[in-house]
């Protein structure tokens, strides 16, 4: 679908975010002049090195940064609103949570400031705890949990929310193979069901995987916006895939490409990613078992 | 509105499992207890030097269980004290430091019901102590006195509303100061709020112009905590008006609501 034709979600207009000392002195341009426009129900990632920008333009984004410049609308409204609020979901870096409440606590307690009745907040967090599989480990304090399972519960705010916009920080870092995938497999269900997601993320593999478009950030300035498609994309070269080729058959598209005036860089067999290798490998040890 | 109940239920529970807590708690247990005790010391002194003037063993009795009220009122309202710098002062640079406030901030919670939340938690951890504390005391002047006077209540409720008054000073800070800071300031504020009585004394007798004025306005801003301290006029069984307690209430409300004014001003353009 063209951009002219969705619903810009999160608008920013040379959004410039400045840190100054206590004296009033700049010490860092966290953000200069950004102009973003993210589109309903896509996957949005925003990239760069330590201290582009990425972080500020979340906090910005939802509300709990302003702005030294320019401006950010997320449904049209300023995100320190607090009618917009239900309709965002944010799972930061790190799961910060109350360490001394249990995951059923920690959900309840979110669940109420959202205003949900009992009814409604039980199915939900049952929902929720169920599909982060956190179910077993529901009555255990928080403190207590591993990091990949922070970031279930942290996911599991998100989700219980169930917001239209999306915001995550590294929503795969401190994950194992196995969770990485469900992580992303979660995200992309997000997609199907029509919520926008943004995301950052230092894994560009993760990046390159789910995401449909993306912004680099480099010291505050943003250097490219496009779709994951047209960024990879190395327009003067093209793949063929194709399965039960003989040695005959590829002499013969050697020639023919040859013939046709093109430059074969390489005919060889495809190379399976070593995530979905080690996958494989943890699925058919446990089905054996 | 119903968040602040929310918020405030989650600062309770984050306040009362902090052991620092606990550690006065036990601390003003073994102190109420102790006063009682030294009290039966004394009384055996006492009743043989107040006997020889002329004074009977009973009054001896109840001259001595009026000061182990006061004492004990007393120990309350400095125990309790000093568990509400420790749990209030922390409450807004937690949850910053922590960084729970990021998520926090992207629920529909207004800035201000924030605040309200925190200071409303702040207020049930105040009645939880002072329950348990007076409890402890209503129970050690029964073993040793065989009363229970219910005129001590009043004393209590002023305890309540000076430390409701110093818990909004608390969050009030906590919304822009570091926690240590915050301590410090709020404890020499509340020493300073006993001697409020000599601030004003001194602005009347000073005929330097500056110094009458900065004094007049010292006195005008540091609350009177002198004011809620009834534990000699209870000791004494004097009795305390309710129009007085009124009056209490009323000053404790007015300081809150400017305190808690102000520390949502100051949050609600903070930068997280």
């Amino acid at each position: 679908m063209d951009s002219m034709d969705r619903n810009v979600v999160v608008k920013t207009v040379d959004l410039t975010k400045v840190y100054r000392t206590f004296w009033g002195k700049t010490y860092v341009r966290a953000l200069n002049k950004v102009n973003l426009e993210i589109y309903e129900g896509e996957i949005f990632a925003l990239l760069g090195p330590n201290g582009s920008g990425k972080t500020t333009t979340m906090k910005l984004l939802l509300g709990i940064m302003f702005p030294t410049k320019g401006r950010v609308e997320v449904f049209g409204k300023s995100p320190r609103s607090v009618e917009i609020k239900k309709d965002i979901g944010f799972m930061p870096e790190e799961s910060y949570l109350y360490r001394f409440l249990n995951a059923d606590e920690t959900l309840r307690f979110y669940a109420n400031l959202m205003g949900l009745d009992r009814k409604t907040r039980k199915n939900r967090i049952d929902e929720v705890l169920q599909m982060v599989g956190l179910t077993e480990a529901r009555r255990r304090r928080t403190r207590e949990y591993s990091k990949g399972m922070s970031r279930r519960i942290g996911m599991a705010q998100v989700l219980l929310k169930d917001p239209k916009l999306v915001i995550l920080d590294e929503p795969t870092i401190g994950l194992d193979p196995m969770g990485a995938r469900e992580m992303k497999d979660v995200i992309l269900d997000l997609k199907q069901r029509g919520k926008t997601v943004i995301l950052s993320s230092h894994l560009l593999a993760d990046v390159q995987d789910i995401c449909d478009r993306i912004a680099i950030l480099h010291r505050g300035d943003l250097i490219r916006t496009d779709s994951v498609e047209n960024l990879l994309t190395i327009e003067d070269t093209w793949e063929i895939v194709a399965k039960n080729l003989t040695d005959q058959t590829r002499q013969k598209v050697r020639q023919v490409i040859q013939e046709g005036g093109g430059d074969l860089q390489k005919i060889g067999h495809p190379r399976e990613s070593l995530e979905s290798l080690f996958l494989k490998t943890i699925k058919e040890k446990e089905v054996e078992k | 509105m119903k968040n602040v109940w929310h918020l405030a239920v989650i600062s309770y529970k984050d306040s009362i499992r902090k052991r620092i807590l606990w550690v006065f708690l036990i601390f003003s247990f073994l102190l109420i207890f102790t006063s009682v005790a030294l009290r039966v010391m004394s009384l055996e002194r006492s009743s043989v030097y107040d006997r020889t003037a002329g004074l009977e063993a009973a009054d001896v009795k109840a001259t001595e269980e009026k000061m182990t009220k006061d004492m004990a009122i007393a120990s309350i309202a400095i125990f309790a004290v000093l568990i509400l710098l420790f749990t209030a002062s922390g409450q807004i640079p937690e949850e910053i430091e922590g960084r729970t406030l990021y998520t926090l901030l992207t629920y529909p919670v207004k800035r201000r019901h924030f605040i309200l939340g925190k200071f409303l938690g702040q207020v049930l951890v105040i009645l939880t102590i002072v329950t348990v504390m007076t409890a402890i005391l209503y129970a050690a002047l029964f073993v040793r006195y065989k009363t229970f006077d219910l005129a001590m209540l009043k004393g209590i409720y002023a305890i309540v509303i000076q430390l409701s008054v110093l818990a909004s000073l608390c969050v009030m800070l906590s919304a822009f100061a570091p926690v240590n800071f915050n301590i410090i300031f709020c404890f020499v504020l509340f020493l300073a709020g006993h001697t409020t009585g000599y601030i004003s004394t001194l602005a009347r007798g000073t005929k330097l112009l500056p110094a009458k004025w900065g004094l007049t306005a010292l006195y005008a801003i540091i609350p009177n905590f002198e004011y809620f301290n009834l534990s000699s006029e209870l000791a004494l069984k004097t009795d305390v008006s309710y129009a007085y307690l009124f009056s209490v209430t009323l000053y404790g409300l007015v300081y809150i609501t400017s305190m808690l004014t102000i520390g949502v001003a100051a949050f609600r353009d903070r930068q997280i």
